[in-house]
């Protein structure tokens, strides 16, 4: 559409469109920069869609959408909020904050449960001397103060042998009440030491009630069976009667014996009577349901002292006694004891004269005269107290040893002795240099007493062990390269041979004990032997290619590194070599015989040829100059056939029948040059320097050697083809 | 005998090297020529007797006729052969080298040693081998005919450095000196090693021309002469017997101090360190063992480390050790005919 303008046509029409009347001056902006009110097109993607509040409606993706949230909320105040996106990659095993109940209530709930909470103290705190039955005390705040658990008092007592149930106090000697129906017999005599019984608690019951003093309610009426002997064990309730009776106190009311069954009642158990009702759960308490229906049954039961309240006071209330009463007794003189007999003649009970002031008369103690004097006096005050001396002082200054005291007291001398008896004085110098203490008793190194000293075979035994163990294998090593020369300790020759000796020791080939130094103790003797164990681990030869590349040097060169420095290693270092003999010899000038030493040469038969010399008799034959050798003449292919190769005795052998051969052939022995280098047999080492010799390169002794005859050659090669 | 007096007229001197001098030689026959191996790594050809040495002065020369430098370090020792066509140099670098006088070129080059070379010598049947002694304590036999670049024969037998060596072709045997305090004789015919013990470093073994007497400087200060049959000492040089009422005394305790025959074997020839009024060369009768001259070579010298004596015409040379110049000291006997 060719006519279409462009945008920025559009919008500068706009200006002029906007306000078409504004004739004169310039025309006032559109209110709005954004709207135009003109009604002109607007692109969709321009347009913005608002609500009748005039908010955005419309969102990105990001930003909530078409409507995030309940109409917007999304990020106001008011609204929900987008939690975070939390990757369970990298916080795994976070879990949500733990939730309160507190979290779920609101605001009433939160007053109800205020109001719920009391300061409370718990349970197991309990008043002073009561019991945690006693509910009317419950409430005190002395309960706070105590435990009703065991106290310390209790912990402490158990601690010194006490148990529950006894009483305090040192134990008393008595039978055995083992029991009551058991009559006493004979052996009953037997008295034991049994802790002492428990006496009963005094126990101050308050009077909380309004009943009158003395009134024991309904206790008193059950006492009717407390007072009756229980018939049989059978008759208490197995659970709840007897084993809740403590010893010594009050019975506690039995309960009345109910009838027992199983859960519930079935009609056959009915007994048909109604005023029992069968589901009354609990020990049932008797109450007397009819008032004064056993008051006559009670008055017939006599009053007896009540031993449970301990107040001495109730003893001497006053009773009433009938005149009857106190006539007879009076006139019985006695009461009757508690077992119903009448007192001793001449005793009246305690009881009786309780009442009286005799208990509460006292006699005071004599009046001391003014002027009297103790016969005795007391001698602490005529002591000095400076000069007090205490008894461990006493006996730190007393100059006594115990033979001394054990002399003053007459006893007999112990037959036994100190250590240091037996000590020898090197180890009480030990001793003496480890504590600092140099008072020790003098080391006498006696043997140890008869019948104590160690068998022989035993001493050895201790001796053997205390040898070092060697490998037997690196001993023979060490051994075997001791042989060519390798050996520490060359400076020390008895040092040597001991170590040599402890190698064939361990290397098994000598059964006796490795030497020691004279005069050294078994201990020395241990550590040299230790220091040999590392020195034959050194020492041990290498093997192989290693071993050829050191020679053993027999002098000057201190080659320390395979001793290394003996403050080291303990190694004795071999700094100073052996001295040969030849070497001390030629420092003091004898020269001669003892620095003269002949080893063998093995000159290479080239260099013999480039001396122009006959090859000595021990030169092996070169292969490398076999072509060279092969030049010579049969007689030096003789040499090298048959009598260089060969030394020793063989070489006498093949002389011998060489010497035949050419006897037989020739008829007579011959003697040339070339043949018998050996023959003479003289010995190797004498050898005396040849005459000097002329050398004519033209002529050759060896090679123009009288020919030897052809049965040599026969002889010696087999066949006449052979012979050149 | 023809002569007695020991020659000790200074009359040429010579400064051609740069350091101290550690080898002399006198060429073979006749004994012209002086060859003379130096610290400075190159050995020096020179006349030995000026042409003008009738001169009543010192002549003094400082250039040498040729010199013969390969070495990388100092030279140590040299020895020439017979036919005075070819000499061998060995020296620090461990090589070992055989020169060709005329063309001042090596013909052979061995390298066997792995340490310092200290000691030449040619030997065996018209100077076919060269031997040399090493710091490695071995003591190698090399074949100049062949080419081979593998010694003929190694010798083990010492445990130190070979210092010294002298082949004698009379008794087909080399003698080998060590600082392991052992003199050594290989025989080559007989096939045995003798082995002296001198208890001190060995710096020089020379064996007399006849071949029964060894001659062997040790460390200890004394020159003994060692009876090669059984080891007995014939005689003993040096120590107090030197000093007493010299001025010079002979002194050996650190340095490679060579030593020599003189005069037919009747007289020993050796060069010392610094004495008291500097260094100076010995020479003892053989027979009775004293000084009979003392010849001191400078103040500054600190020591005489090679004498060489040269039979044909009866004169001598000192290599001296540290002065940068080589002395010669020669002096022509009063008969000058005398000369064996």
């Amino acid at each position: 559409m060719a006519l279409k303008r462009t945008r920025a046509a559009l919008e500068a029409d706009l200006q002029a469109e906007q306000s078409p009347y504004a004739f004169y001056g310039t025309p006032l902006p559109p209110l709005d920069e954004a709207v135009r009110d003109d009604g002109s097109f607007v692109p969709i993607w321009k347009q913005e869609v608002r609500d009748e509040q005039g908010r955005k409606r419309l969102h990105g993706a990001f930003t909530g959408g078409f409507s995030a949230g309940y109409f917007n909320s999304v990020g106001s105040k008011e609204g929900w909020t987008p939690t975070t996106f939390v990757s369970s990659r990298q916080n795994r095993a976070q879990k949500a904050e733990q939730k309160r109940p507190e979290d779920f209530m609101d605001v009433d709930d939160l007053r109800e449960q205020e109001e719920s909470r009391q300061l409370q103290t718990a349970d197991e705190f309990a008043g002073f001397g009561s019991t945690e039955l006693d509910a009317t005390r419950r409430a005190g705040l002395i309960d706070i103060l105590k435990t009703s658990g065991e106290t310390m008092g209790v912990k402490l007592l158990k601690k010194m042998g006490w148990r529950e149930g006894q009483g305090i106090g040192p134990k008393v000697r008595r039978k055995a009440n083992l029991h009551e129906s058991s009559a006493p017999g004979g052996a009953a005599e037997e008295t034991y030491l049994f802790a002492p019984e428990n006496p009963p608690m005094v126990a101050f019951i308050r009077k909380t009630d309004r009943k009158g003093l003395g009134f024991e309610g309904e206790s008193r009426l059950e006492s009717r069976n407390a007072s009756q002997p229980i018939p049989d064990a059978e008759e208490s309730d197995s659970f709840f009667g007897e084993r809740l009776a403590i010893q010594g106190k009050a019975q506690p009311p039995k309960p009345k014996e109910s009838r027992r069954g199983g859960l519930g009642v079935g009609p056959l158990n009915d007994t048909g009577s109604d005023d029992e009702d069968p589901y009354s759960l609990g020990p049932q308490i008797s109450y007397n349901k009819t008032i004064g229906g056993d008051k006559k049954k009670k008055k017939k039961v006599k009053p007896e002292p009540t031993i449970a309240s301990a107040n001495p006071l109730l003893n001497s209330k006053p009773v009433f006694i009938s005149k009857k009463v106190a006539a007879a007794r009076g006139a019985g003189g006695f009461r009757k004891c508690r077992d119903g007999r009448l007192p001793l003649d001449g005793f009246i009970l305690a009881d009786g004269i309780m009442g009286l002031s005799i208990s509460e008369k006292k006699y005071d103690p004599p009046v001391i005269p003014e002027d009297w004097k103790p016969a005795k006096e007391i001698s602490s005050e005529k002591r000095d107290q400076s000069k007090y001396v205490s008894t461990a002082d006493a006996a730190k200054a007393s100059s006594l040893n115990p033979t001394s005291r054990a002399a003053l007291l007459g006893e007999d001398q112990l037959p036994g002795k100190s250590i240091f008896d037996y000590m020898t004085p090197e180890a009480r110098e030990k001793i003496v240099k480890l504590t600092g203490n140099a008072n020790l008793p003098p080391a006498l190194g006696e043997k140890a007493p008869k019948g104590y000293e160690l068998p022989e075979s035993q001493k050895r035994k201790d001796l053997w062990d205390l040898v070092p163990k060697l490998d037997k294998h690196i001993a023979a090593q060490a051994l075997a390269r001791a042989v060519s020369g390798w050996m520490p300790y060359q400076e020390d020759e008895k040092k040597r041979a001991r170590y040599q000796t402890f190698l064939q020791v361990s290397a098994g080939t000598r059964s006796t004990l490795p030497e020691r130094v004279e005069r050294s103790s078994t201990d020395e003797w241990v550590i040299e032997m230790q220091e040999f164990c590392r020195a034959a681990e050194v020492f041990k030869p290498m093997s192989g290619v290693m071993a050829s590349r050191f020679t053993s040097s027999s002098t000057a060169p201190k080659i320390v590194s395979d001793a290394p420095d003996s403050a080291e290693s303990g190694l004795s270092r071999p700094a100073e070599k052996p001295e040969d003999p030849a070497v001390a010899a030629a420092k003091i000038g004898m020269f001669g015989p003892m620095t003269r030493s002949t080893v063998p040469f093995y000159p290479s038969r080239l260099l013999c040829k480039r001396f122009n010399v006959k090859p000595p008799d021990s030169v092996q034959l070169d292969p490398g100059e076999q072509p060279e050798a092969s030049t010579s003449g049969p007689g030096t292919r003789l040499q090298s056939a048959g009598f260089q190769a060969d030394t020793g005795p063989k070489q006498l052998v093949s002389q011998d029948v060489m010497n035949q051969l050419l006897i037989d052939s020739l008829g007579y022995l011959p003697t040339a040059d070339g043949l018998d280098p050996s023959a003479s047999g003289q010995p190797a080492n004498v050898a005396p320097p040849p005459p000097p010799v002329v050398v004519e390169p033209e002529r050759n002794d060896a090679l123009e050697a009288e020919r030897p005859g052809d049965a040599v050659f026969k002889a010696i090669f087999g066949s006449d083809d052979e012979d050149e | 005998m023809p002569r007695t007096i020991f020659p000790t007229r200074h009359i040429h001197t010579l400064k051609t090297h740069n350091g101290p001098v550690n080898a002399v030689t006198f060429s073979s026959s006749g004994g012209t020529y002086v060859l003379t191996g130096s610290s400075d790594r190159a050995i020096h050809l020179s006349r030995a007797v000026p042409n003008n040495s009738n001169s009543p002065t010192v002549v003094e020369t400082t250039t040498p006729i040729q010199k013969y430098e390969a070495h990388g370090y100092s030279v140590l020792d040299i020895a020439v052969t017979a036919d005075n066509a070819r000499f061998a140099s060995v020296g620090g670098d461990r090589q070992v080298f055989l020169w060709d006088v005329e063309q001042g070129i090596t013909t052979k080059r061995w390298t066997g040693h792995n340490s310092r070379v200290e000691a030449v010598q040619f030997a065996g049947d018209g100077d076919s081998v060269v031997v040399t002694g090493s710091a490695d304590t071995t003591i190698n036999i090399w074949d100049t005919r062949s080419s081979s670049y593998k010694p003929i024969q190694t010798l083990t037998e010492a445990t130190d450095t070979v210092s010294s060596l002298h082949a004698h072709m009379g008794s087909y045997s080399i003698a080998s000196g060590s600082y392991d305090g052992r003199a050594r004789i290989y025989d080559i015919r007989t096939g045995k090693t003798t082995v002296d013990v001198l208890a001190h470093p060995v710096t020089s073994v020379r064996c007399s021309s006849d071949g029964n007497a060894l001659l062997a400087s040790t460390l200890d200060g004394y020159i003994r002469l060692l009876d090669r049959m059984d080891g007995k000492v014939l005689n003993a040089f040096g120590g107090e017997k030197g000093g007493i009422g010299k001025r010079h005394s002979y002194r050996n305790s650190e340095l490679r101090v060579r030593s020599v025959f003189a005069m037919g074997d009747a007289v020993v020839l050796s060069g010392s360190e610094e004495g008291a009024a500097g260094a100076a060369a010995f020479a003892w009768d053989v027979v009775k063992g004293e000084v009979i001259a003392a010849v001191p070579v400078g103040e500054k010298v600190k020591a005489v480390s090679c004498v060489a004596w040269n039979e044909g015409v009866g004169d001598w040379a000192a290599g001296c050790s540290d002065g940068k110049y080589l002395v010669f000291f020669e002096v022509w006997d009063t008969c000058a005919d005398c000369c064996s």
